[in-house]
């Protein structure tokens, strides 16, 4: 799962490394924005609904944050 | 109406409504707190709400933006149809794809486009020249003439002019830049940088120095502060035309990615019972 996340984050993102350990908001790698692309994203290849109000920022700061945020969703 | 006192509040009614659903939520409300702090603080953000969905209302000069957060298209619909802020000037921003259900839900209310903005990036390091000797930074005094020339010259329903204490906040940052010519702005720039990314915000020239390359001169000095960012963003209004041009020439390109402004009847009925 976590190869295929960062696959994502790459197509989204192209511009930035996200196998880095970076916290990919405060270094302004993913904004509010992005995350409505990205869970868009997620929502399709993970054949999910990622709820509104779990696009907080923390949920899309790190790759283990966003694999805690599927698992919430049934995606093992 | 109540005014929100606190971020445990917004958590707490966001929670109830999170416990009755069996789905997806439908909502444009995305919790930012420090920013919602802010509008707590200044008691100028209201709630109400039913079991099934709760509004959120940030007033702002003659209107208030509207968040929504609720279980299902039905239970928006019946909520608002209660809500006593329904016949205030409202709007609502939804953000997303060209083809987002969540503007039908409201259009369906009743609610009609105002606007819409699309966001463009250009992606790269950015390159720059030599930067001219009358920008700078703004200062303090500057501020206020800042605040004039955004509300005169900006849409205050679509483009969320910052009020004097943003303003202040984003100096602080050293986020806006000035062209002196002698005492006077001949225009400014408003950016954000946010680690690998630098936002522009806000770009104006007077028009008594246009078509002195003021507004290029100005872009460069910004580009410089982003010299180390790998991509710039900015919202632009759908029917700029001339803006969308000019930045297509620095090398920005379109997103997918929409900002409808929605706006309820309310001018519509006022007029009727003027």
């Amino acid at each position: 799962m976590k190869e295929k996340i960062i696959s994502i984050l790459n197509d989204l993102r192209p511009e930035f490394d996200f196998n880095e350990p970076f916290d990919f908001i405060k270094e302004g790698m993913l904004d509010s924005f992005d995350i409505i692309n990205l869970v868009n994203e997620l929502d399709s290849t993970f054949d999910i609904s990622i709820d509104g109000i779990d696009v907080l920022p923390e949920n899309f700061s790190s790759v283990d944050a966003i694999i805690k945020l599927l698992a919430k969703n049934g995606v093992e | 109406m109540d005014k929100v006192t606190s971020i445990n509040e917004i958590q707490e009614k966001i929670q109830s409504i999170k416990k009755r659903s069996k789905g997806i939520i439908l909502t444009n409300y995305y919790l930012d707190i420090p920013k919602h702090s802010s509008w707590i603080a200044k008691e100028d953000f209201f709630v109400w709400g039913t079991i099934d969905c709760v509004f959120f209302f940030k007033k702002k000069y003659s209107f208030y933006y509207l968040f929504f957060i609720g279980l299902d298209e039905k239970s928006i619909q019946n909520s608002f149809s209660q809500c006593p802020f329904k016949n205030e000037k409202l709007i609502i921003d939804i953000i997303g794809r060209a083809d987002d259900g969540l503007k039908k839900i409201w259009e369906e209310i009743g609610f009609m486009q105002y606007n819409s903005l699309f966001r463009m990036v250009r992606i790269g390091i950015p390159s720059f020249t030599k930067i001219d000797k009358h920008i700078m930074q703004a200062s303090f005094e500057d501020l206020i003439e800042i605040k004039k020339v955004l509300d005169k010259n900006f849409d205050s329903i679509s483009e969320q002019i910052p009020d004097i204490e943003d303003l202040r906040e984003i100096l602080h940052s050293g986020g806006i830049l000035v062209y002196k010519i002698y005492n006077s702005i001949g225009g400014f720039i408003i950016y954000n940088l946010s680690g690998m990314t630098l936002y522009l915000r806000y770009w104006f020239v007077s028009p008594e120095y246009r078509n002195m390359r003021i507004g290029s001169k100005l872009f460069n000095a910004f580009l410089e502060k982003g010299c180390l960012t790998k991509r710039q963003i900015l919202w632009v209004l759908a029917t700029n035309k001339n803006a969308i041009t000019r930045y297509e020439h620095y090398g920005f390109t379109y997103e997918n990615l929409y900002d409808y402004i929605l706006i309820n009847n309310y001018e519509r009925k006022n007029n009727k019972h003027s």
